[in-house]
């Protein structure tokens, strides 16, 4: 007589294990796509100077990819020449601008006073460009 | 024995094949988890960071506020709304100021009005008359919603009237843009881009009605600043 083998239990769990899965990656996915999902750049192309991604949000500035987050306070003191983080990073373009530019993510939060973060960098003569980003997404830089 | 054979053998299906298909299946599922999982620090996404370019290419202003767009000629408006403050001279003021406050000019898409206020003085030996403060008002047209983000597309809007309007080689576009408008400027300047037509944005609040202030104390405002330059700081 041959050993029967009922596989129903078997195909009952494969059953639950691929249902769960599909759960597991379709949240995953969501999450990643959703509006909590945060949004890496990457620097598309190449050209002759390497943009430095800073980010405004109208009281501070974050400087990426080390996400160094520095109050306007601080930053725009003595025009941006002063010991800061930022004030560096200004001082390190001016120095460097045929070399780098500045590229500022700005938050709708930032809206408001970004003239004065630009007329502060425009015055040291570092060349910018600026991009709007949602308020809540989180900003990467690969 | 023929009616016994048929009670044992019954209804019998072979599981071996769905099951091989479940186990492959779950198999993938596992590798598409792996993918899920190290993928899901964020969506990539490819940016092109343009810097500034200086350009002697003439501005064409889109204002981007409740999630629409509005392309507003705002030179050309505003030149044929003040046209009567070409004749002014001292003693045609207060008509001057009686007819801008009655204009009402519309390129169909924008209206644009005005609130002009004059001043009379009268001494002993001189009289002097002024136009103390001028605000001119830019309200979309009646039932003009402006171009929502599925408009952009669509042949036949403002937008890409505006659009086929433009000379590339001698226009860019300049978006105003309001905190909430940023599906429908995204999605309006990569159509655009796509065209070939360069472009800037410039962060602002802008709602409707669109005061500009044109003439008198500014109250703080620096003068000979252009409508363009005074709509930003508003």
């Amino acid at each position: 007589m041959q050993p029967k083998f009922d596989l129903f239990p078997f195909l009952g769990i494969l059953a639950c294990i691929l249902g769960s899965l599909v759960m597991i990656v379709m949240s995953m996915t969501a999450l990643s796509i959703g509006p909590g999902a945060a949004e890496v750049w990457m620097i598309e192309g190449t050209t002759d100077q390497v943009p430095v991604l800073i980010e405004w949000d109208g009281i501070s500035v974050t400087i990426h990819p080390g996400k160094v987050r520095v109050p306007w306070g601080a930053a725009v003191e003595n025009e941006g020449r002063n010991a800061s983080p930022f004030g560096k990073l200004l001082s390190d373009i001016a120095a460097e601008k045929d070399k780098r530019y500045l590229f500022i993510a700005v938050r709708p939060s930032g809206f408001g006073n970004f003239a004065d973060l630009r007329e502060l960098i425009h015055k040291r003569g570092i060349i910018m460009g600026y991009e709007p980003i949602d308020q809540a997404r989180p900003l990467g830089v690969e | 024995m023929m009616a016994r054979y048929h009670r044992h053998a019954g209804f019998n299906i072979n599981l071996d094949s769905l099951t091989d298909i479940l186990a492959n299946t779950v198999g993938i599922m596992i590798f598409v988890l792996i993918y899920a999982v190290i993928a899901s620090r964020g969506v990539f996404i490819a940016k092109r960071l343009p810097k500034l370019q200086p350009t002697t290419k003439e501005r064409v202003v889109v204002i981007c506020t409740g999630n629409a767009l509005f392309p507003l000629k705002v030179d050309e408006l505003i030149d044929r709304y003040t046209e009567p403050l070409n004749g002014l001279v001292y003693y045609n003021i207060p008509q001057v100021v009686e007819t801008l406050n009655k204009r009402r000019i519309s390129d169909g898409m924008l209206e644009v009005t005005g609130q002009f206020h004059c001043s009379e003085a009268t001494g002993l030996f001189s009289s002097t008359r002024k136009i103390d403060s001028g605000y001119i008002i830019i309200v979309p047209c009646a039932g003009i919603q402006g171009d929502t983000t599925a408009d952009v597309e669509i042949s036949g809007s403002y937008f890409r009237r505006l659009l086929a309007d433009m000379d590339k080689d001698r226009q860019y576009l300049l978006f105003f843009l309001s905190v909430d408008s940023l599906e429908v400027f995204r999605k309006a300047r990569d159509f655009a881009r796509q065209y070939g037509f360069d472009s800037n944005w410039e962060p602002g609040n802008i709602q409707w009605p669109l005061r500009i202030w044109a003439l008198g104390d500014s109250g703080g405002e620096s003068s000979g600043s252009s409508f363009l330059d005074k709509i930003m700081g508003g």
